[in-house]
């Protein structure tokens, strides 16, 4: 029995995890910066905070602004360095 | 329920609400002034027109009757530009070759957004595959390595719009100024004194640099990678079409003034179309301040001014902190506000 909660226990968590990794954090390599930044303001309403991740670690954080017709999340703190890196993202930028 | 279970149970919640707040905390701060309080504090020296370049305005400045949008009846300066940058030649846009270096070619967004635009070298033609993950790039001649560019008007004209035509595709596009119209000219009109607007508005153009060009809004990047289209910006972070001139996208520090502050603040690049100044974003000890959600900030020399982002952002503001003005007959597809330009508006309407 105490296995088995043990276990459930495990899933919610890994389930927590990856609601929380998908809501509210847009992550780079999956296209332009800019098209990041309209991604972490997806289901967002406007002046709702927002942050995504660009290159080599960094953080964006902001708020959901309209640019023209597409809400996109614009920057007003300092970029900042996100501590932990990824393993294997060293390398992936040559440009 | 076991008591184990619960245990679980329980413990899984705790997690969950301190890794929510968590975010929270990590979220940024409340706006210094937000929707409610946009009226509050916002003094500002408004548009020095000594500031700018000799040669900005093709005509000179006017003081005039205006009303902005918000249907404040209030006076603007009324500037009109020829579309071209004061005091220097545009470009280089597109290297030639893929084996160009540098100094053939201009620059582009940088994908990691990390600061600085990425120089659009030959080599960086010839990787655009890796460099966005899509193997259907080719913006080059692979037998002659010579890099396809829009090389005169027609193709200009074809390929500087949102709806690329498809001939145009897979190309690194630039345009010149001799493309303009003759009679071409944009103008602006700017509240003389700023009126901080009751809630942030959209902006659409940004606002004119110090040597007379537009500073537009967001490039629409999607349409134009989509198109497998690059289009190119010189060193300075502008490109022209037909319809806005030459225009900024990022600013590089080609329009900084030269006064420099003696509190070590930011250069001015130029003016917004609420009429507060939009500075550098790092200050001469290269360090950014905390903003409010439209990018500005006051103080007691400037008053109420904005910082540009960084240039590959692809933005300078976040929204517009006072009120502009529409233009006479604007719709929504019309002219942007602050902004009169040619009668078909912008070449690309996600604010190119």
């Amino acid at each position: 029995m105490f296995q088995y909660s043990l276990k459930k226990t495990f899933f919610i968590f890994l389930a927590t995890f990856a609601l929380l990794l998908t809501t509210g954090f847009a992550h780079a390599h999956s296209g332009p910066l800019n098209a990041i930044a309209v991604k972490a303001c997806d289901a967002k309403a406007i002046s709702e905070a927002c942050q995504f991740e660009g290159g080599h670690g960094d953080l964006y954080i902001g708020t959901c602004q309209y640019m023209s017709t597409a809400l996109m999340c614009v920057r007003n703190q300092p970029i900042q360095t996100i501590e932990f890196k990824k393993a294997g993202s060293e390398g992936d930028h040559e440009y | 329920m076991m008591l184990s279970e619960r245990r679980s149970l329980m413990s899984t919640i705790a997690f969950s609400a301190v890794a929510l707040s968590g975010c929270n905390d990590s979220s940024p701060e409340s706006p210094v002034e937000g929707n409610g309080t946009a009226k509050q504090a916002t003094i500002s020296r408004g548009v020095d027109l000594s500031l700018f370049a000799q040669g900005a305005f093709s005509q000179a400045p006017k003081i005039v009757d205006c009303e902005t949008a918000e249907g404040t009846a209030t006076t603007c300066y009324e500037l009109a530009t020829s579309g071209a940058p004061a005091g220097r030649e545009p470009g280089p846009f597109c290297p030639r070759t893929t084996r160009d270096g540098a100094e053939a070619g201009g620059a582009w967004f940088s994908k990691e957004g990390n600061g600085d635009l990425v120089d659009i070298t030959g080599e960086f033609i010839l990787k655009l595959s890796d460099y966005y993950g899509d193997e259907n790039w080719l913006v080059y001649d692979a037998k002659t390595n010579k890099v396809r560019y829009t090389a005169t008007k027609e193709a200009c004209l074809g390929a500087a719009r949102p709806d690329v035509e498809a001939q145009y595709q897979q190309n690194c596009i630039e345009c010149e100024l001799s493309y303009l119209d003759d009679d071409f000219s944009l103008t602006y009109l700017i509240p003389v004194t700023p009126i901080p607007a009751d809630k942030p508005g959209r902006v659409r153009t940004v606002g004119i640099a110090l040597d007379g060009s537009e500073l537009a809004g967001p490039a629409p990047v999607d349409a134009i990678l989509g198109s497998y289209t690059i289009a190119a910006f010189d060193d300075c972070g502008g490109h022209i079409n037909a319809h806005q001139g030459y225009h900024y996208h990022s600013t590089t520090g080609c329009t900084d003034t030269s006064d420099k502050s003696d509190d070590g603040h930011a250069a001015l690049i130029g003016y917004a179309a609420d009429g507060y100044g939009i500075y550098a974003m790092k200050d001469a000890q290269g360090k950014e301040v905390p903003l409010d959600e439209c990018r500005g900030t006051t103080d007691d020399i400037r008053g109420y001014h904005y910082h540009a982002a960084s240039p590959s952002e692809n933005m300078f503001i976040g929204c517009m902190h006072g009120e502009t003005v529409r233009q006479a007959g604007a719709s929504a597809g019309g002219p942007p506000e602050g902004h009169q330009g040619p009668a078909d508006g912008e070449h690309l309407p996600v604010a190119e």
